[in-house]
């Protein structure tokens, strides 16, 4: 029999379903997530740009003299760009990824955005993580995509956050388990932390009342999580130098690297996970953006070269796609504190061994920006998650996106 | 809250805010708006719901959370009408897409206006010379007694005609509200997140009792005061009327909500006489899943109980339990730790329960109260 938390949840709701007790389903640990729902071994990893990347110093219009004109300082970083062909440059500070895109193995979505765009972070983030510009969605499209397609009852590593204390938006879904783990080592029964942990164990067995039984399976949860955490940690020997960038510290959530090199040793030990979300924040460049974007954009890709070496050396880059995105994009014209301030639409980084790589959508076209001096969009960002959904993670993309999205073909048919 | 004698208002405070959902994260001065909208809340949680509804919507941390402050006439924005009915007396089924954009245009105009200490409206605080410098300068004004309200625009409010719920006219917000308050479905959905809050998931799925108590509330020209007292005394008009009584009154909504993260921390910071803890109040709570004043969503928390119970959010429960318990030195509250059993418990425990309490060590017999089963329900 399969059990899921929304039974449980169901069953909790009718009172006098007291003394339901959690059955041995539930204790086969979370090992077995792969044995349950969706039967691949596929696993994406997404990250989140927070504060509104700067997509026009991402992925460089090279021979477009707007460029220039609209961004006297920023617009030199055009002369550094690393061309991807005639007319776009990766950011300089791009040099691994380059290298994955030369490798055919990153594919660049350009225009990626909605319609009637929001220029405040918490809406415009909002829409991304439902996947829902009309706003009456609640959960988050990760979320969606855990509870229709796997079991995470008992297999709390099926989606899981690492490097923050919050689930966050895009995995938020009140009938799916899933984790979030800032810190691998402090991920456990604090103080006497093996006796408590029995303890607890003794503490929540057969619990009474209309909630017993979930508490009982959230107990075992944590118990199991906290088990399997620390097998996994003497399993795994990280093949790749990953480094946190002390100096950056623009935001509380840039622990990048330290997060992905969790969630490499999460993906390599067998955990069961198939969902990963990290966040690297910092994007708000709206004064001096030369260096600060630069910076982020070395950081970020010095951590995702890591966590890519490191899958490989495990030889599992195969199953992973990592995805970015990023709540909007910026104005096209540079400010006068040599910043930029929200804008629309900016593209998305796709990367992985299992990516047909190359450039899609339509190139940013400064020469025809919108009333508000804005980028348009030329590919409404649901497209990327139908791909996604459908071309890797091997799910049904209408049915969590609530319709279906014409594909962009970036991934390989495998 | 865990310190006032008073906690019923307390709570109700808390309740709103729950449901009246506004975050910080949209806030162009941190917390300072949810701050006077959390005044507001605790004016008028136990007044008339219209006085409330007409507090919430013109508060300025819900015109700038749900964009209010930009609805014009030519320009409408429908992002709080819609949720004023949705999620926030009605639900959905009870009005149609042109409710909501007539509802929106009658919404137009509202503008947020600074009042000083005597309520006299005041210029606009100017800006810099950084945000930082802003943020402490409107943070000082509003020590000194300002509030921050909305306030109608006539040059920015659309005066012509509309229709909304069946009435017809140059509708404004208090049109609006009195269209909704007349709407029976809008006495049942408060009655509905109430019963929930206060008695229990189970009950506030129960037609007949929320069907009593809206039609009291409505009855009382909805009255707060009147919706409460109806629940918590139920009994007293529920006999010999109805099986939702037996069934939720008494026993059955004992122990029958799993308390959130601010009820657990507050009761066992109560329990302990720790209040030093207060001051790790607000990132305990978060790592629980709520941070008070940032809510995940317009949607609130109150989703009923088993929201609270995720891998992460659990297992930080029961270390708060041990970080209380071990650092929070000799509870002042009843150091007699077995007599926390009777005190915190009631004495009503299961046999794991207390085998575990009793097997316990003296230093973490609290931890393993605070952590119990029972503990963590209300």
């Amino acid at each position: 029999m399969t059990l899921t938390r929304r039974d449980l949840i169901r069953s909790g709701l009718i009172a006098g379903a007291a003394g339901l007790i959690v059955p041995p389903v539930l204790a086969r640990g979370v090992l077995a997530a792969t044995t349950d729902g969706i039967h691949n071994n596929r696993v994406l990893l997404v990250i989140q740009l927070g504060g509104g990347n700067d997509g026009l110093q991402t992925v460089i219009p090279l021979r477009d003299p707007k460029f220039r004109d609209l961004r006297p300082t920023l617009g030199k970083e055009a002369d550094a760009a690393l061309p991807l062909d005639n007319d776009h440059g990766l950011h300089q500070n791009l040099a691994g990824i380059k290298k994955l895109y030369d490798s055919g193995k990153v594919a660049i979505v350009q225009g990626v955005g909605y319609p009637k765009p929001s220029f405040s972070h918490f809406d415009s983030i909002r829409v991304w993580e439902t996947g829902d510009p009309t706003r009456r969605q609640q959960d988050g499209w990760l979320g969606k995509t855990i509870e229709k397609n796997y079991d995470s009852a008992g297999h709390p590593l099926v989606g899981c956050a690492t490097g923050t204390t919050s689930t966050p938006g895009a995995l938020r879904d009140l009938q799916a388990t899933l984790t979030v783990i800032n810190d691998q080592s402090s991920f456990k029964f604090q103080g006497n932390g093996d006796n408590m942990d029995r303890v607890m164990g003794t503490l929540y067995t057969g619990t009474p009342g209309i909630y017993g039984a979930l508490f009982d399976t959230a107990m075992s949860t944590v118990r199991d999580t906290v088990a399997q955490l620390k097998t996994s940690a003497a399993k795994y020997t990280p093949r790749a130098t990953y480094s946190d960038n002390a100096k950056l510290v623009f935001s509380s959530k840039n622990q990048l690297a330290a997060a992905l090199q969790l969630a490499a040793e999460l993906i390599v030990t067998g955990t069961g996970v198939k969902v990963l979300h990290v966040t690297l924040g910092g994007f708000d460049t709206h004064y001096t953006e030369q260096n600060r974007h630069a910076a982020l954009m070395a950081y970020l890709d010095a951590a995702v070269s890591a966590f890519h070496a490191d899958l490989a050396a495990y030889g599992m880059a195969d199953r992973v796609l990592i995805a970015t995105w990023s709540e909007f994009g910026r104005r096209p014209n540079e400010n006068a504190s040599g910043g930029t301030d929200h804008g629309t639409s900016s593209p998305v980084l796709l990367i992985g061994d299992p990516v047909k790589g190359g450039l899609y959508g339509e190139r940013a076209n400064l020469s025809k920006l919108d009333a508000q001096n804005n980028l348009t969009y030329t590919v409404d960002f649901r497209s990327v998650y139908q791909e996604i959904l459908t071309g890797h993670l091997k799910v049904d993309g209408a049915d969590v996106l609530g319709q279906s999205f014409e594909r962009l073909p970036f991934m390989r048919a495998a | 809250m865990a310190l006032t004698p008073a906690q019923f208002p307390e709570r109700m405070t808390l309740f709103w805010h729950g449901l009246f959902a506004s975050g910080a994260d949209k806030q162009p001065f941190e917390f300072n708006y949810m701050k006077l909208q959390n005044d507001g809340f605790r004016r008028h949680g136990l007044s008339d719901l219209r006085t409330l509804l007409l507090e919430m919507s013109l508060s300025a941390a819900m015109m700038t959370y749900l964009d209010l402050e930009q609805n014009e006439v030519g320009n409408p924005n429908e992002n709080f009408a819609r949720e004023l009915m949705e999620l926030f007396t009605l639900g959905p089924g009870n009005y149609t897409e042109t409710d909501v954009r007539e509802a929106a245009r009658a919404l137009t105009g509202y503008r947020i206006t600074a009042f000083d200490g005597a309520g006299a409206a005041q210029p606009w605080p100017q800006w810099g010379p950084t945000q930082d410098a802003y943020t402490a300068r409107i943070h000082g004004y509003i020590d000194a007694g300002w509030t921050f309200r909305g306030v109608l625009d006539p040059a920015a409010h659309d005066s012509t005609s509309k229709t909304f719920l069946g009435r017809t006219g140059n509708l404004a917000l208090a049109d609006v509200i009195d269209a909704i308050l007349a709407q029976p479905a809008c006495a049942s959905f408060i009655a509905r997140k109430l019963i929930a809050h206060f008695v229990g998931d189970a009950a506030g799925a129960d037609a007949t009792f929320v069907n009593e108590v809206a039609d009291r509330f409505r009855a009382s020209g909805y009255d707060l005061k009147t919706a409460m007292r109806t629940i918590f005394l139920g009994a007293d008009f529920l006999v010999h009327t109805s099986a939702a009584r037996n069934q939720f009154l008494g026993d059955a909504a004992y122990r029958a909500i799993i308390k959130s993260p601010v009820d657990l921390v507050i009761g066992a910071v109560r329990a302990t006489g720790y209040t030093a803890w207060m001051s790790n109040a607000y990132w305990t709570t978060e790592s629980m899943g709520m941070a008070v004043y940032e809510p995940p969503n317009v949607s609130g928390w109150w989703h009923g109980s088993p929201a609270w119970c995720g891998t992460t959010q659990w297992l930080d429960r029961l270390n708060f339990a041990g970080d209380v318990a071990w650092h929070g030195g000799a509870p002042t509250a009843n150091p007699d730790p077995d007599l926390n059993l009777a005190s915190q418990l009631d004495g009503v425990l299961s046999a794991a329960t207390r085998s575990a309490y009793n097997a316990a060590w003296s230093g973490d017999r609290w931890r393993v109260l605070l952590g119990s089963p029972e503990f963590n329900l209300r």
